[in-house]
């Protein structure tokens, strides 16, 4: 089943969509020290350098060697993840009441991100593995299988916002499946009733108070302008008043002076507003469409079935981290903790994303 | 190729759903950023600087001779602070050991809820030194509370400048619309009453401002790399000006002193000038109880006394003028020729007007009286007639001139005006037609009639200073002309007769004094008309007359002017006339009262006060209602003995 070794080819490679991973990553480094500088997290700007190098060395690395490799051995990886995520409630280092953390010498990691990249892996070599175009009950059932498995050993941290995320990987498998549009639509619906029952069941049993204030505070914003309401508003009035050329890097008050709530993780779009106003988001949001517009042709393009379901579900990934995160920003969806692939700052979370990305454009560099 | 369709029409749905969520974040960026963003800008910059304001230092207020009547003196105040590291009930329950307090969560919570800083609130003002020790040692303990250096008025003599200086509080919105002073700063104080009122433009100097930069706590940004160029702001405030009074502090002392236990007013002026050399009103309030914060049962209990010591009386309390008034009267009927130095009415203790007896209060009469006998000896029978002649209107006509019905235009505030009756004033009161009967009370002040001490000195004032109404003043100042009233020199001079003659050999020997000649009147006013034609030393204090003295000295060369009324003081010869000579003495002859007892003053009291939200600002201009006297006035004003 190996493939024929084939040479790394510079000519082959997709140039603008790595121009495009390389500016996010600075881009994002920019704002992290901007986010953080003067602050007592002034050393997080150091670490997110180390983080952008390393970050490189694996882009470089996944853009070289074949991703076939990485979906032969992915389901290794995939189990002992999943290992890792069961221990996670005894291993784990408890961060406002979540266990999402290992802690390795003053560094932090985080399992529940990288598990998404071997989750696609595994599913793809499953899909490889499979000759016929058409998906039996079975076939379904294993798939989500090895999604729903990490999805709710990350609930059990608890980690909502981490889990959810895995719920673009289950868009990913149908849109992949020989399902009609209608299908799709009327499963996805589905599904959607199904988790909403699920989401009751667990906003009696064990959602944290923190998580609810969140979603009831997304309903009715007015509703504690102190609390959550008070992350909202601050957002809101930093990414207005960036206007439009913004107030200049490392000049946004609402950042440095520490009204704008996590301004280096989750709130780094409204740090991107601030500073460099209605041009910067509208940037990001044109790059961003770029490469994701890239990731959709791949997975449309490619002849391979692998090559297709892990360029599908990558971009469902990062479509639903990126729209997400800049609605979260921009006030029209609820404060839930999902960070910006490239921008936000977590060394797990950009070498996984990085990691993913280079598997894109390595499919698409087409000598295969 | 059905699949390939299949597959090609989920890929349109997948590239549609990309470009509309993407568009949607565009276009909601571009509303918040280019749309709202001016909005969203202002609301940034209110986020990171805070405008401090900055106290211009009240001025002080000094006496004639330079002596401190008051100042600014330090205090100490608990404030707590949100914003610092620590559990707030913690930190309440650490504070009350600490200094024996009784704070709940409750009192912190109304403490930020009246600070525009929305983490720093004031817990407690004037706290003792010791405190202040407990806490800074405490820090650690405490880390949330913390102590504030404020200036806060102080009254160096009391209660014997009570009336003169007023006292200050917080700025309402009334004030700040009526004084055109902005409120930048809740906290802001300024004169409520007395001096403090009237000269609030001089002390209280101009407010500067700091603009500073605040982090998201509400701490001053230090950190030069955070700091944004531009953003601070400094505005240096201007303290406010010292102010010399015309007040002696030692003649206001005697004066006060002499009046012993009774109730009253005593006004000394320099008729040339208008400066008042003593003012004083009795019982008097000690202003250093509203430099405090004033507790609502503390309040209660000055409101309810019946002494009333909130009214400043030389200003606000309107009397009868009872014979006082006569010299006035006289005055009027020589300029409009009713009256002359001949002219003589016969007084037989009784005269029947229009069916009713008008009485003297001589019963057997004083037979045959000419104008200077009449106010000699305060004839009731000779006024009775010669108002009737003047008649209500030229009495009105002039009365305006000298003050009554009208303000003084001391530079008091809250000054009242009494009644000076007239056709029009009747009919506006809804009171019908003047009846020619309703003058001759009139004519020995009282009926409708009601003045205020400092509307009388006014009158004598003016008289001393050929007819020249020079404008009463307590602060320091040029002189200024009210009124120049045409008085000839023909009546001064028969008016200076009568009135020495009432000092020399009349009603008012008592205010004789060696060497000077005392031109004055006296004047007893009537509470209740049970006392007409008794002995109104056996009546109960409450219903026995007022004592009126009032005048000016030398008679050649008037140098002051003054008026005493003593409530329930019985006959204006007696403690009346009494006051004005120790005055009259230390004014004229720099000479000191033997008996007088050193001042009793008490140490300023400063005592903790907790701000609840019970607490209220005294508003002292309240008090008088117009028409509501302290005394009773009667009507019926005939059987006025002097």
């Amino acid at each position: 089943m190996f493939q024929k070794p084939v040479t790394f080819s510079l000519k082959e490679q997709d140039f603008l969509g790595i121009v495009i991973v390389l500016i996010l990553i600075f881009l994002g480094g920019e704002m992290v020290t901007s986010a953080t500088e003067g602050t007592q997290l002034q050393n997080y700007a150091t670490r997110e350098s180390i983080y952008i190098i390393l970050a490189i060395l694996v882009f470089c690395l996944t853009l070289y060697i074949p991703y076939t490799i990485w979906v032969e051995y992915g389901y290794i990886f995939y189990i002992l993840f999943l290992c890792i995520l069961l221990l996670m409630p005894f291993m784990g280092k408890s961060v406002s009441g979540s266990k999402s953390w290992f802690a390795i010498g003053g560094w932090g990691f985080q399992p529940s991100e990288v598990m998404k990249a071997f989750t696609i892996l595994a599913s793809a070599s499953y899909i490889r593995d499979q000759e016929l175009d058409s998906f039996t009950l079975r076939d379904f059932a294993i798939l989500f299988g090895i999604v729903l498995l990490p999805m709710v050993l990350i609930m059990a941290e608890p980690d909502f916002g981490t889990a959810v995320t895995y719920i673009s990987i289950l868009l990913a498998i149908l849109f992949f499946s020989d399902l009609k549009l209608k299908e799709i639509l009327k499963w996805s619906i589905i599904g959607l009733c199904i988790a909403l029952v699920l989401f009751g069941i667990s906003w009696f049993s064990f959602f944290k108070p923190y998580q609810k204030e969140r979603i009831l505070t997304f309903l009715d914003p007015q509703r504690d302008p102190k609390k959550a309401g008070y992350q909202i508003n601050q957002a809101k009035i930093a990414v207005g008043s960036g206007k439009m050329f913004g107030k200049g890097l490392h000049s946004g008050t609402q950042n440095r002076l520490k009204f704008l709530p996590a301004p280096h993780t989750d709130f780094i779009v409204a740090v991107v507003g601030e500073e460099l106003g209605f041009i910067g988001v509208a940037s990001v949001c044109f790059l961003f469409l770029i490469l994701l517009s890239k990731f959709l042709t791949v997975a449309e393009t490619t002849t391979t079935r692998e090559g297709r379901f892990v360029a599908l579900s990558i971009f469902f990934l990062f479509l639903f981290h990126t729209i997400v995160n800049i609605a979260m920003v921009l006030g029209l969806f609820p404060i839930m903790g999902i960070p910006i692939p490239f921008l936000s700052y977590g060394g797990t979370f950009l070498l996984t994303t990085t990691f993913l990305s280079g598997l894109v454009l390595n499919i698409s560099s087409k000598h295969f | 190729m059905k699949e390939q369709l299949d597959s090609q029409s989920k890929f349109k749905f997948i590239r549609f759903c990309l470009y509309f969520f993407f568009l949607l974040l565009i276009l909601k960026a571009f509303y918040f950023q280019v749309i709202k963003g001016e909005y969203y800008r202002l609301l940034s910059f209110n986020n990171f600087t805070r405008t401090i304001l900055l106290p211009g230092r009240r001025g002080q207020i000094l006496d004639k001779n330079g002596r401190l009547l008051c100042e600014n003196r330090v205090s100490f105040t608990l404030m707590v602070d949100t914003s610092k590291e620590g559990k707030l009930d913690e930190n309440i329950q650490n504070a009350n050991r600490l200094l024996g307090l009784n704070l709940t969560r409750k009192d912190i919570d109304v403490a930020l809820r009246r600070s525009p800083v929305k983490t720093l609130g004031l817990v407690i003002r004037d706290i003792p030194l010791e405190w202040v020790q407990k806490i800074e040692a405490n820090k650690d303990i405490v880390p949330m509370f913390q102590v504030e250096m404020e200036l806060r008025r102080e009254y160096k003599e009391g209660k014997l400048f009570g009336h003169i200086l007023g006292y200050v509080g917080l700025i309402t919105e009334n004030e700040s619309k009526e004084m055109g002073i902005p409120i930048l700063d809740p906290f802001q104080e300024v004169g409520k009453a007395g001096v403090e009122k009237s000269a609030n433009s001089i002390l209280m100097g101009k407010n500067g401002w700091k603009r500073i930069q605040v982090n998201s706590l509400g701490r001053e940004v230090e950190d030069p790399r955070l700091k944004l160029p531009g953003i601070e702001e400094k505005q240096e405030p201007t303290a406010g000006k010292t102010i010399h009074l015309m007040v002696d502090y030692d003649l206001q002392n005697y004066i006060t002193n002499s009046f012993g236990e009774e109730s009253g007013s005593a006004v000394f002026m320099n008729p040339k000038t208008g400066e008042i050399y003593s003012y004083v009103s009795l019982p008097s309030i000690d202003p250093n109880i509203f430099s405090r914060s004033i507790k609502k049962k503390e309040w209660e209990e000055i409101v309810s006394d019946p002494s009333k010591p909130l009214i400043n009386r030389p200003i606000q309390a309107t009397y009868p003028a009872g014979s006082t008034f006569k010299p006035f009267i006289a005055s009027v009927g020589l300029e409009e020729g009713d009256l002359d130095l001949g002219t003589s009415f016969s007084c037989s203790g009784v005269w029947e007007y229009g069916g009713n007896p008008f009485h003297c209060w001589a019963k057997g009469g004083h037979g045959n009286v000419d104008l200077i006998t009449a106010i000699q000896n305060s004839c009731n029978i000779f006024f009775y007639k010669a108002g009737d002649k003047i008649g209500i209107d030229a009495i009105s006509k002039w009365g305006k001139l000298y003050g009554f019905g009208g303000l003084t235009g001391i530079d008091l505030p809250n000054e009242r005006c009494g009644i000076l009756p007239s056709r029009e004033w009747k009919k506006s009161k809804k009171l019908g037609e003047w009846y020619n009967g309703e003058t001759l009370p009139v004519a020995i002040g009282q009926g409708y009639l009601a003045v205020t001490p400092m509307q009388i000195l006014s009158f004598y004032s003016t008289v001393a200073n050929d007819g020249v109404r020079m404008k009463p003043h307590i602060v320091e100042g040029e002189p200024q002309v009210m009124m120049k009233v045409p008085l000839s020199l023909r009546t001064i001079s028969i008016l200076k007769e009568g009135l020495s003659r009432v000092v020399s050999s009349g009603t008012g020997r008592k205010a004789q004094i060696g060497g000077i000649e005392v031109c004055a009147k006296t004047g007893t006013a009537q509470v209740v008309k049970a006392s007409a034609g008794k002995n109104t030393y056996s009546l109960e204090k409450e219903i026995r007359d007022h004592a009126w003295f009032a005048g000016f000295a030398p008679k050649d060369d008037p140098r002051v002017s003054f008026v005493i009324m003593v409530e329930h003081g019985g006959h204006g010869g007696d403690i009346a006339a009494q006051i004005a000579k120790v005055g009259l003495e230390y004014i004229l002859l720099n000479k000191k009262p033997e008996e007088v007892k050193p001042p009793e003053i008490k140490p300023v009291q400063i005592g903790p006060e907790i701000p609840s939200e019970e607490q209220i600002q005294p508003k002292i201009e309240e008090q008088p209602q117009e028409e509501q006297n302290v005394t009773i006035d009667t009507s019926g004003g005939e059987n006025v003995p002097n």
